[in-house]
């Protein structure tokens, strides 16, 4: 060992207050860069002293049965307390950052996760948060569709994969309807399909986000190609729209 | 003249006088010229003296007089020409305007005395033409002198010029109107024009014009007045006519330029009346007027613009075929003599022209293969179900033509389906009933088709049509060995058996039936012997498809009935009815154990039909559990041996939408297949790539929508097997 490793580690060790072994291993870990090992110590410190108090506010809603998991109740209660109603679109915001497997259900792990993700460490700080983050919903399109496509997996019942059409239309009136101008006439076309008695394939959930946005550049549909990688389901709904459609929007 | 070298004198001669005598010679004979010109001129004719005035030009040319000769020579034709166009111009404004058709006669009279004269003055001075006049470049011979005059002199004269090119104009425009007109006059005119050098420069471009209007107004009248094909006959024989008259009037140089005006009139101004006219032509199947339709066309090189209208109309009367449903039992025959006909038309009317040869290929693709909703796989079912009839009837059916030839006329007809997959599970259908009810006409003629298809469509697609004659002929062996074998010694009756291979055949549904017990105990016999021999095989019995006759005795006499196996299972029950009691039909379904589908099916066979071994009562359309069935007392037929068919109420029906199902689902398999393993390989590609690769791989058995394959993508993803990458970018999940 050098000796300038030598008197490093014993400073370092003095100034993080841990064992020379602990402190060797560290520099080590850094090259022997005194700057950047401490500061990565630091940060390392905050953010186990952070995860700490989230893994706390966690536990102010978890589940009795189950210590690492939030269920309906405490959902309902975490909402309360984030000032967030249980009507609201936003819980779906907070689903996403806080990383909600299914709708009314947190995982310890992946909610200190996404409010670290959020730089918060407490409860009142997460509501700032969340509510600086709603205000950039209502704007920001790649934070609409990031959320958009989030909500698939969200509403799909326990252990299903696939989400049934009925309940893809309730979502599809909350999240799109800023967004998506055939809105109406897409639902009215769901109903008489017959892919309303089953489930709504991810994919054509997804790509309607796309198709949201083509159809504001084309409100006609009339550079629709039909041939294109638009799932079929889509394909039905312009052949439906410019049959039945273009009355709907002109009365 | 030689240098003088040495004088010699003659006496008594004295060269002054002597000069003087010469001088005095020459100017006798100049006058005598003079006069003789003057009386040839004047259109008088010499009598006498010829010799004499030959003499004189012939000594004065020697004395190298000839240019004073030829001075008084082209004075008097100069006069001479002059007289003549005086009198003509006077003959013109005598007769006036109104009959111009004169001018034209009395220029070419004026042109045949001219002639005449000027011919008398070559004769008189044919010395000093050919020796002098041929050999100098400054003066011209009487010949051109004699042309340039009547060229420069008379015709050049307005008054006679324009008064000669309307009446000959018009005399042309008669003849081509059939007026009467001599033909004579018309061909001095024309030697005239051709030997004045006026037939280029000024007739042609005004005859051109002439041809033009005539022909303009004439075909423009005969487009309206006559049907279509009578307008090309006209037209062709216009142009037949033309080229006559270009013979006869020898205005051969300008023959290119004369036949592009009037072709240009007669069919180029009418191209698209003409070339749409083929619909019409198509309509009535008259290969003729197609032939002289393209023939015209073919002069301008117009005959592409045929493509167009052919290729539609084509599509137009196939879709016309295709998409009436009432039309499907005479579908294939009408399309088969639809085709025929048109290849007649490529053929011979159209030369084998390449182009539309292949137009007509496209369009029977384009309207065979694009029928309207249900009527999309007609022509593919139609053709199968037209060869099933063909193979059980035989020769008789195709009105005694060999049926190889027919055959091949179906498969032209084939190749241009898209949807073979549907063909096929129809065709092997029929066979599969053919072979096992023994229905087809000829072995020979079902084994040619086989190999006829696959020749048309490779070894993959006949290979299980094959192992199903292969099946067959086995059996028959298998059967042969099993009744000369020990184990058949003990059956209760003869028994054939056909042994089939399941991943062959069509699927057929199993249904139940409780055999009597001495026929249960001879097929078990079968099966042990069987199962000897193949070892690892697994049989199981196909009820629907069995067969039997049974010896039937009722009193009005013995007969032999041809049955199925369930309509005798049924019949057998009424053997242990004596002295007429009847069975229920509760009764038969407990004996039998058949399903309710079939029993109904079975007995409404064998007692509503018109041969009616049993007798229902009460009698209805469906029997009741109650219904009570009894032997037909009163039954007896023509013939002995009575054949009872099975009743497939709608069952072809049934048949047509299973058989959709079953090749929709196959595709959509094969489809997925497809996609999985091309993605497979590439691991990630673009949307229409995709679409396109996988279209090109499967089209030797059908052509997919793009919908298709965009469906079967989607179950992919749905199964996860691709994955979305990008809006338009699949990616393959390992």
């Amino acid at each position: 060992m050098k000796p300038d490793t030598v008197s490093l580690t014993r400073a370092f060790s003095k100034a993080t207050s841990t064992s020379s072994k602990a402190a060797l291993s560290w520099l080590k870990k850094y090259n022997f860069d005194y700057d950047v090992a401490y500061t990565k110590w630091i940060q390392q410190k905050s953010r186990e002293e952070a995860e700490k108090q989230l893994n706390n506010v966690f536990s102010q809603f978890s589940s009795k049965e189950d210590k690492d998991l939030i269920e309906l109740d405490g959902s309902v209660q975490l909402f309360t307390a984030l000032d967030i109603s249980l009507e609201d679109p936003e819980t779906l915001l907070v689903s996403y950052f806080l990383k909600s497997p299914r709708m009314g259900e947190f995982h310890r792990e992946s909610f200190v996760e996404g409010a670290l993700n959020l730089s918060t460490t407490s409860l009142d700080q997460l509501k700032l948060a969340i509510k600086e983050k709603v205000q950039v919903w209502r704007s920001d399109a790649s934070l609409q569709k990031a959320i958009y496509i989030y909500t698939y997996p969200l509403a799909c019942d326990k252990g299903k994969k696939t989400l049934s059409t009925s309940i893809a239309i309730e979502f599809f009136q909350i999240l799109l309807k800023d967004t998506f101008p055939l809105l109406d006439d897409w639902i009215a076309f769901l109903k008489v399909s017959p892919i309303i008695e089953k489930s709504l394939p991810k994919d054509t959930w997804n790509e309607l986000w796309d198709f949201s946005v083509f159809v504001k550049s084309d409100p006609n549909c009339s550079n629709y190609d039909f041939e294109g990688a638009w799932p079929t389901l889509i394909d039905e709904f312009v052949s439906y729209y410019r049959e039945h459609g273009y009355k709907n929007s002109s009365s | 003249m030689p240098p003088e070298a040495k004088r010699i004198v003659v006496k008594g001669f004295d060269p002054r006088k002597s000069r003087q005598r010469q001088e005095t010679y020459y100017v006798t004979m100049i006058d005598r010229l003079n006069m003789a010109l003057q009386v040839v001129m004047a259109g008088l004719g010499l009598k006498t003296g010829y010799q004499e005035l030959y003499s004189g030009v012939e000594n004065l040319t020697r004395a190298d007089q000839a240019s004073r000769c030829f001075n008084i020579l082209q004075h008097h034709m100069s006069s001479g020409i002059q007289l003549l166009k005086d009198s003509a111009e006077s003959f013109i404004q005598l007769e006036g305007t109104e009959t111009d058709t004169n001018a034209c006669t009395v220029v070419v009279g004026c042109w045949n005395k001219w002639l005449e004269r000027v011919e008398i003055v070559q004769n008189i001075f044919y010395y000093m033409d050919k020796t002098f006049l041929s050999h100098h470049p400054d003066y011209p011979t009487i010949e051109e002198l004699s042309l340039s005059l009547f060229r420069e002199k008379l015709m050049a004269v307005k008054n006679i010029q324009i008064p000669f090119l309307n009446s000959l104009l018009q005399s042309f425009e008669n003849l081509h109107s059939s007026k009467s007109t001599d033909h004579a006059y018309l061909q001095d005119a024309m030697l005239m024009l051709h030997r004045t050098e006026m037939y280029s420069s000024v007739f042609v471009p005004m005859y051109l014009v002439m041809l033009s209007r005539f022909y303009d107004t004439e075909s423009s009248q005969k487009i309206q007045e006559l049907p279509l094909e009578e307008y090309l006959e006209y037209a062709m024989s216009s142009l037949e006519r033309e080229d006559a008259y270009v013979e006869k009037f020898d205005i051969v140089r300008d023959k290119k330029s004369i036949r592009e005006t009037v072709q240009r009139c007669l069919i180029t101004s009418h191209l698209d009346t003409l070339t749409k006219g083929i619909s019409q032509f198509i309509e009535k199947r008259d290969a003729h007027s197609c032939k002289l339709l393209y023939a015209l066309l073919q002069f301008n090189h117009e005959t592409e613009y045929l493509i167009q209208p052919w290729s539609d109309c084509l599509v137009d009367v196939g879709f016309k075929l295709v998409n009436d449903e009432s039309k499907d039992d005479t579908l294939v025959q009408e399309l088969l003599s639809f085709h025929k006909f048109l290849q007649v038309v490529v053929d011979e009317s159209f030369l084998h022209d390449e182009t539309l040869s292949y137009a007509m290929r496209k369009a029977f693709e384009t309207f065979i293969n694009g029928a309207k909703g249900s009527q999309r796989e007609a022509p593919a079912r139609l053709i199968a179900k037209y060869i099933d009839y063909l193979l059980r009837v035989g020769e008789q059916a195709s009105g005694g033509k060999p049926l190889k030839e027919v055959f091949s006329e179906i498969l032209d007809l084939f190749r241009y389906i898209a949807s073979k997959d549907i063909f096929e599970a129809y065709y092997k259908l029929d066979i599969a009933k053919r072979l096992l009810l023994n229905k087809s006409a000829s072995a020979q003629n079902e084994l040619m088709l086989l190999d006829m298809l696959k020749k048309t469509c490779g070894s993959q697609f006949t290979h299980s049509l094959e192992g199903m004659f292969r099946d067959v002929n086995i059996s028959k062996e298998f059967t042969s060995s099993f009744r000369h074998s020990k184990a058949a010694h003990n059956l209760h009756r003869d028994l054939y058996v056909n042994v089939l291979s399941q991943a062959y055949w069509p699927s057929y549904p199993e249904s139940h039936i409780r055999l009597p017990d001495d026929m249960q105990q001879d097929l078990d016999c079968f099966e042990k012997f069987y199962l000897s021999k193949q070892v690892g095989k697994k049989i199981s019995w196909y009820a629907s498809l069995g067969h039997c006759i049974v010896k039937a005795r009722f009193p009005l006499g013995n007969k032999e009935l041809s049955i199925s196996l369930f309509q005798a299972c049924v019949l057998l029950q009424f053997n242990n009815c004596l002295g007429g009691e009847g069975i229920s039909y509760q009764d038969l379904k407990k004996s039998t154990e058949l399903s309710d589908i079939d029993l109904t099916r079975t007995l409404q066979s064998l007692s509503c039909a018109r041969i009616r071994p049993l007798v229902m009562v009460p009698k209805s359309k469906k029997p009741s559990p109650d219904t009570m069935f009894y032997v037909n007392e009163k039954f007896t037929d023509k013939l002995y041996r009575v054949k009872i068919n099975q009743i497939y109420l709608k069952e072809e029906r049934q048949e047509n939408s299973d058989v959709q199902e079953q090749v929709v689902r196959d595709r959509q398999f094969e489809l997925q297949a497809s996609i999985v393993r091309v993605m497979k390989q590439k691991e990630k590609m673009k949307h229409d790539d995709l679409v396109q690769y996988v279209i090109n791989n499967v089209k030797d058995r059908g052509i997919p929508l793009v919908s298709d394959v965009k469906t079967a993508i989607e179950k992919l993803l749905e199964k996860e097997y691709l994955e979305r990458e990008d809006n338009d970018i699949y990616t393959y999940v390992t």
